[in-house]
């Protein structure tokens, strides 16, 4: 048997919620059974996607930077221009994880040093970045969340 | 942490009322959900010279780690400063910053039963059924916390001072430096943020008041008839623009009801309006918006540092991780919205 996560996690999240929870005679422990559960639940939802999103919004950020790297100044340019060629090579989360944590980084440099500037070319710029980062939201949006 | 015990409060009690005897306490039961304490209720019952006493008792002590590092003195007098005026607050008892009789600081207070506060529980019956008079409880409480002159309330000589030019430097430089200090991954939207709101300041408050701090859906007490009973964590009450306390009472991380409708109640401007009459303040629409994103950098600190303390183990409270994860993004797609990017 290969244990399906989504499954697992959804099934105890399920039990915890709806046969432990209201057996437990502490309201302290009921409530933070249920909020646990509710975390679980999240995992569900996050399980599948998250590598996926990773690598996507990965691939996205070093597409900017491909784009932006002409356009930034000295130390700026070469190191967008470094991270634009870098690939995912390893797809563990933990890997996908801590190059997206080094784009994220470089990309609120890039912003930074963008919103000051001018010219066609920089605008074009700063509204993909934003494009992106609503994106980023998108693909991180839970499903129980109120906005 | 260490356990605490009817036995052991009782003990501490009795140091308090040294003119009662058979001191006594049961029925304690923690409260889940104090992310910024640990909060416990419980009987106390005595002997005064008077005859017997019997009181219901909420305790307030300060966890390893929490969403919100702040001084309980400042809470209490928050509390105090507020007791028996318009602005309905339970009765505060007594305060210990000793840690010495429970291990960590705390105080106590009365407890005010037989209300609701999930901002879930109100967009069903039978209280869906008046959230604009709910609304209206809410928002002029609000207006009368932004009346209220610091000076008269007591709570100067408590609360740090600040002139109206600085009040919102005070508290970006403050949540940026939690932010810089506990973000466990890069935040480019809320640094975004935080840049436009260094770039385009608001106008000083017509007048500093109290800001209480964590205004929402959520922290108040309330019944079937749309009346507020008891405002609830003030833990990160201060002296500040009263339209700080009105943002964050907007933000749309509380719109429970995955509508436009603010804190689950009524629309922004409804909301707005009801504050404005009660304060007899006015909301400057720029002033505002500045004060809107502002408490999404807030959010954002108070989610990321919630983070850092259970992913660190500092406090491993189910309520840190939860909230943590669940508001991280929504408060990212809110600031995005009042940037016109979403």
């Amino acid at each position: 048997m290969t244990p399906n996560p989504m499954i697992v996690l959804g099934d105890f999240a399920g039990r915890l919620m709806q046969v432990l929870a209201p057996d437990l005679r502490s309201p302290y422990l009921a409530g933070s059974t249920a909020l646990m559960a509710a975390t679980m639940g999240m995992m569900v939802e996050e399980w599948d996607r998250l590598a996926a999103r990773l690598a996507e919004e990965n691939a996205a950020l070093r597409a900017l930077f491909a784009q932006a790297a002409p356009l930034a100044p000295g130390g700026l340019a070469t190191r967008l221009d470094d991270l634009a060629k870098g690939l995912d090579a390893d797809l563990r989360v933990s890997s996908l994880q801590a190059a997206n944590n080094t784009l994220r980084a470089a990309l609120i440099e890039l912003q930074a040093w963008a919103e000051d500037q001018t010219g066609p070319a920089v605008m074009a710029l700063n509204k993909a970045i934003w494009a992106e980062l609503s994106t980023s939201t998108d693909r991180r949006r839970l499903s129980a969340t109120p906005f | 942490m260490s356990v605490l015990t009817e036995d052991r409060i009782a003990g501490y009690i009795a140091t308090r009322l040294p003119d009662a005897s058979n001191v006594h306490v049961d029925a304690l039961s923690q409260i889940v959900g104090g992310a910024s304490r640990e909060t416990y209720r419980f009987r106390l019952t005595y002997d005064a010279p008077t005859g017997p006493v019997e009181r219901r008792l909420i305790l307030r002590r300060d966890p390893p780690d929490s969403l919100i590092d702040t001084e309980r003195h400042i809470e209490f007098a928050a509390y105090r400063a507020f007791f028996g005026s318009a602005v309905p607050v339970p009765e505060m008892i007594w305060l210990e910053q000793d840690p010495a009789p429970l291990d960590h600081p705390f105080f106590i207070a009365a407890e005010i039963s037989g209300f609701e506060s999930s901002p879930m529980a109100l967009l069903a019956p039978p209280y869906a059924d008046h959230a604009e008079r709910l609304a209206e409880r809410k928002w002029t409480i609000l207006g009368e916390i932004g009346r209220a002159d610091p000076a008269a309330v007591g709570l100067v000589d408590v609360m740090e001072a600040v002139p109206p030019d600085q009040c919102w430097r005070r508290e970006l430089d403050h949540w940026e430096t939690i932010i810089d200090a506990d973000e466990l991954e890069p935040q480019p939207i809320i640094r975004a943020a935080i840049r436009w709101l260094r770039a385009h300041p608001p106008a000083p408050p017509k007048k500093v008041g109290v800001v209480h701090g964590d205004y929402r859906t959520g922290n108040f007490l309330y019944d079937a008839e749309g009346e507020i009973h008891g405002i609830l964590d003030w833990e990160m009450a201060h002296l500040g623009d009263p339209l700080e306390d009105l943002g964050w009472s907007l933000n749309r991380i509380w719109c429970w009801g995955a509508d436009d409708r603010r804190g689950g109640l009524v629309s922004r401007e409804a909301a707005i309006a009801i504050w404005e009459r009660a304060s007899g303040l006015t909301a400057d629409p720029a002033d505002l918006h500045w004060w809107e994103l502002f408490n999404c950098v807030k959010g954002q600190g108070i989610w990321i540092s919630s983070a850092k303390a259970w992913s660190y183990g500092a406090n491993r409270e189910p309520i840190l991780a939860f909230s943590a994860w669940r508001m991280l993004n929504s408060t990212d797609r809110a600031a995005l919205d009042l940037m016109g990017r979403l």
